[in-house]
């Protein structure tokens, strides 16, 4: 247990390698280190990078929006 | 008389390196309280007028800190998931809807038409109140995503 509501279970042992369960409440957020680590170094990236101007970087995005789908609609 | 509304009570001096010292109206500053991942000092942002889609982010608590951003409005459209925890933080409770989302756009060095977009950890701002998180998504959402593609989102197949 960490804390009052966080549970560690080892789900797990096979071949030299641990699998372990978390449980924890819907509001706390639970992630693998290596994936915090790789956020953090894209933030650091992100940061070191930001160009003299823009237009061109927005001409680029201007060809292709971001766009998530709604689920459950067509896409076909 | 009037009484005279004097603007430089509501506006704070900022020194930036990209830009100088800026002067920003307190009233429009975005509060990270967790700071950015990895990067929790930084918890003052102003939104800065960029190009097209694209916006700057400048920390207000590091000159250095410049970001470009730019919208990722479907996307909130039903097919992300943010823990709860982070829609409190920003006030938002289970609301979605009313969140603005932003990514954050790495831009390579002379060569800024293979930029890309981070969508496993899009910014989560609360146009009330004003506070913002950074998200942490599944892993399905690509942390360099080509910014000139559109996103298919993992979540669009068509349940049933």
């Amino acid at each position: 247990m960490i804390g009052p509501e966080i549970v560690v279970r080892v789900v797990e042992v096979k071949g030299g390698q641990v699998k372990l369960g978390i449980e924890a409440p819907k509001d706390t957020a639970v992630h693998r280190e290596e994936i915090f680590q790789r956020i953090r170094e894209e933030n650091l990236r992100a940061a070191a990078g930001t160009p003299g101007r823009l237009d061109d970087v927005a001409r680029s995005m201007n060809r292709g929006p971001i766009r998530g789908r709604k689920p459950g609609k067509g896409n076909t | 008389m009037k009484p005279q509304m004097v603007d430089h009570d509501l506006s704070i001096q900022i020194k930036t390196r990209r830009f100088g010292t800026i002067s920003v109206r307190s009233d429009t500053v975005i509060t990270f309280p967790h700071g950015l991942v990895g990067m929790s000092e930084l918890t003052r942002f102003a939104l800065l007028e960029g190009s097209g889609p694209l916006q700057w982010l400048q920390s207000l608590d590091d000159p250095d800190a410049t970001f470009v951003v730019a919208p990722m409005d479907q996307v909130l459209n039903g097919v992300i998931d943010p823990c709860g925890g982070d829609l409190e933080l920003v006030g938002a409770d289970d609301d979605l809807s009313s969140l603005v989302a932003l990514v954050l756009v790495t831009v390579p060095q002379d060569s800024p038409g293979e930029s890309t977009v981070n969508l496993m950890a899009p910014l989560l701002i609360h146009p009330d109140t004003r506070f913002g998180v950074q998200a942490i998504l599944s892993e399905q959402f690509p942390l360099r995503h080509p910014a000139a593609e559109p996103f298919q989102s993992p979540h669009a197949v068509p349940v049933g």
